[in-house]
This record gives C-alpha cells, sequence and structure tokens, in this order.
C-alpha cells in the first residue's frame, strides 16, 4: 500500500469586502483598508436625529467645507484600531519606563525652584487644555463624515487624555505623590490672568459647530503652536538651565507631536486641494484662530520663556503652512 | 545559467506591504501564491528595500522584523540597515 500525498490549493472566490473591492479594486485589501473606507452607513436612515432634525443621522453637511467624496482623505500612518493600539502600547511603555527610572532615581528631586516654577506654571495647567482638545476631538469623530477621517480623530481623543495623565503624573512626581502642585496648577487655569487667554481658546472652542473649523482650529492651529512652543522650546530651556531629565518625562509628547501632525498635514492638504472654495474658508479659520492662540500664548511666554521662542515658533508654523499651501499666523 | 533566488514569507497583512515593495523593487520577480505562504522567485538577485516598504505601510520599519515572517530562503544574503538582498555568486 502506498500513501500519496498531496497539497490542494483552494481558489479563494472573494479577496475582499464588495465596499473595498468597489474602491480599491478586486485584489487583496489591507486591513487599513478594509478598516477604514466606505464603513459609515450613508444611506437609508429611518429617523432623522431628534436633536438635530435638519440633517440625518451621518451626514456630510455638518461642516461647511464640501468634499465630493470624504474617503479621499487617509491617514499617512495608516492607523486602524489595531494599528493604533499596537503603536501606542509600544510608545506607552517606553514612557513607563522613563518614568519608573525618573522615580526610582528620584531624578526630580534635585531640581532648582526655579525650574520647578518653569514646569508648574507652564505645563501643570496645559492638563486642563489637553482635557479640552479630547473633548473637541471626540465632538469631531461625532459629527465628521466618512471613517477615515472621524476615526484619526478619536484616536487623537483618546491621546490626549493620555498625555493629560503624563502632565498629571509630572506634577505628582515634582510634589512627591502629593496633589498640592496640581491642585495650585488648577487654581491657574482658573484664576492666573496669563492662563486666561489659552482657557478662552479652548472653552470658545468646545462649542464651534462646524467639525471642520474644530479641527483646524485645535489640531492644526493650536496645536501647531502650543506644542512647540510648551514642549521644544521649553525643554530646550530646561535643558540650558540643566534639568535636562525632564525631557525624559515630556518626550512622549514630542514623538506624539511629531507623528500627529502628519495625519493633520495630510488632512488639511486633501481638504485645501479639492476646491478653491474650500481654501478660502480653511485660510479664514486659520487666520481667525491663530491670530487668538498667538495672543493666548504671549501671555504665557511672559511667564518666563525666552522672547524669541514665540516669534521662532509663528515663523516655523507659517512654513508649514505654506506646504499645505495656506498663508500663515502673523506674530 | 543563472540560478533563481527565492523566499517564502507568510501570507499574512504584515506580508503582504513586503511583497509589494518587492514588486515594486524588483520588475523581474515572480510572485507565487500558494496556501497561506506567498513564494517570490527572481534571475540571479532580489532586493528589499526598507524606504519601498515604509512608504506603503506609512510607518517605520525595522527590516530584521521581516524574519519572523520567513518561511524559508535560498541565495547569499547581504544584510544592511536598509536593504535585504538576496544572490546567486555567478
Amino acid at each position: 500500500m502506498s500513501v500519496e500525498i498531496k497539497t490542494t490549493t483552494v481558489e479563494t472566490i472573494r479577496n475582499t469586502f464588495s465596499h473595498t473591492r468597489r474602491r480599491f479594486g478586486d485584489k487583496v485589501a489591507s486591513r487599513y483598508q478594509e478598516a477604514s473606507f466606505d464603513l459609515e452607513s450613508a444611506t437609508n436612515f429611518h429617523y432623522r436625529p431628534l436633536w438635530q432634525p435638519d440633517k440625518l443621522l451621518n451626514d456630510a453637511t455638518r461642516t461647511a467645507v464640501v468634499m465630493a467624496d470624504w474617503y479621499t482623505v487617509s491617514d499617512p500612518r495608516q492607523y486602524y484600531y489595531g494599528a493604533y493600539v499596537q503603536a501606542r502600547a509600544k510608545m506607552q511603555e517606553n514612557a513607563e519606563h522613563d518614568y519608573a527610572f525618573c522615580e526610582k532615581r528620584d531624578m526630580l528631586a534635585g531640581l532648582s525652584g526655579a525650574n520647578v516654577q518653569l514646569i508648574s506654571t507652564l505645563l501643570l495647567p496645559l492638563r486642563h487644555a489637553e482635557m479640552g482638545a479630547n473633548m473637541n476631538n471626540s465632538n469631531i469623530a461625532a459629527d465628521g463624515f466618512g471613517t477615515s477621517v472621524t476615526q484619526m480623530h478619536m484616536f487623537q481623543a483618546m491621546d490626549r487624555l493620555g498625555i493629560a495623565q503624563y502632565l498629571s503624573r509630572i506634577g505628582l512626581m515634582l510634589d512627591d505623590g502629593d496633589v498640592q502642585l496640581l491642585a495650585q496648577a488648577k487654581q491657574q487655569w482658573l484664576n492666573d490672568p496669563a492662563w486666561q487667554g489659552m482657557r478662552r481658546y479652548v472653552e470658545d472652542t468646545l462649542v464651534v459647530r462646524d467639525w471642520f473649523e474644530l479641527t483646524v482650529a485645535q489640531n492644526l492651529v493650536s496645536d501647531g503652536l502650543v506644542y512647540p512652543l510648551l514642549f521644544h522650546k521649553l525643554d530646550e530651556q530646561l535643558t540650558a538651565n540643566g534639568a535636562g531629565q525632564v525631557g525624559m518625562l515630556t518626550e512622549f509628547m514630542r514623538l506624539w507631536f511629531a507623528e500627529s501632525q502628519r495625519w493633520v498635514d495630510a488632512l488639511l492638504k486633501t481638504v485645501v486641494n479639492e476646491s478653491a472654495a474650500n481654501k478660502a474658508l480653511v485660510q479664514g479659520w486659520v487666520d481667525h484662530w491663530s491670530h487668538r492662540s498667538v495672543e493666548a500664548l504671549q501671555a504665557l511666554a511672559a511667564l518666563g520663556l525666552d522672547p524669541s521662542a514665540l516669534d521662532t515658533v509663528c515663523s516655523e508654523f507659517d512654513s508649514r503652512l505654506k506646504k499645505l499651501g495656506l498663508t500663515g499666523a502673523q506674530a | 545559467m543563472t540560478s533563481l533566488v527565492y523566499m517564502n514569507l507568510q501570507d499574512t497583512d504584515y506580508a503582504r506591504s513586503i511583497v509589494d515593495a518587492i514588486v515594486q523593487d524588483n520588475p523581474h520577480a515572480e510572485i507565487q501564491h500558494q496556501p497561506s505562504m506567498i513564494r517570490i522567485e527572481a534571475q540571479g538577485r532580489l532586493d528589499i528595500r526598507r524606504e519601498t516598504v515604509e512608504e506603503l505601510t506609512g510607518s517605520v520599519w525595522d527590516i530584521q522584523e521581516m524574519l519572523m515572517y520567513v518561511i524559508t530562503l535560498g541565495g547569499n544574503v547581504v544584510e544592511e540597515d536598509d536593504s535585504f538582498s538576496l544572490y546567486w555568486n555567478s
């Protein structure tokens, strides 16, 4: 008796979902494509939402920006839930390692009074602004249209929660586990005249109804100015003052900002290049919000940053806007 | 006569972008889809470039990660930070 071993090949009948095939052609699709495009229901709604009867439940007209197809926006990082969670888990592992190391070696104990002052007046109150950024991005994820657009904002929202938590931990560590510094930071957020411009900016954006205006105000303009100023310039200054170890605790924010800029730029580029009308709208929003953001940051920069820091940040932001086909903020 | 260099990868979402990059960089390569495995054969030489894969996936790629998905390969290997090459001395 002889046994014959042979391989049988089973041909797949369908390479991917029909909606993915219609967009990308009949071939094996990536997970990102399958998990991001043409997923949000767009037709056959039974009821209009009670809270906004003039729109459909998922409606592309909740912003003044008009796109023939919102799914032309794609994420250069190709994040869908799985890829996003893996990438963040990796980043978080590194950050946790740095925090643990700082705690173990008690590295914040030797900071000079001036440096502690800089961190507690400029970084700690920012956690309230991060909470605002979390709410704004959740809002966009709710109102926006197209899964490829809304998922990026939802990821962004979760990132901001994480960053707010890291800022809180810096406060706890500085205070030896006590919450006095954080309580003081909240009072600054609520009462310090220097922080009121920033607080007003955040609170005013919370009620912006046009979700694309909101993403411009939050993710392009505010983040585009605040992060370079408070996580790059302030860090350079702390390092120059002999407090380089603080950089270990804010490295997550810098890495995150470099990464998140990529999708914000891709989103803006796609929308601005779609039509002259879109470009004019976005430019108007950029002008309005960057003016306000720079005003708010001037007061903050006066709390102890180098006088030239904000100007440098503004001119860098200008050149970033130019690459997107927009014109920049004026200091 | 030149021999074929070859590499077999597990057929996963991860490997597919590597295969796409190989096709881009090596027009002479021949791709065979087998059950749960992708076989790539090429006359003489096969190059996998980090940059091309990174462009396709939009994320940073450590070329050595690929080895977790390699089933077998044939050819002399030159492994750099930016590229992975298979070739025969002829």
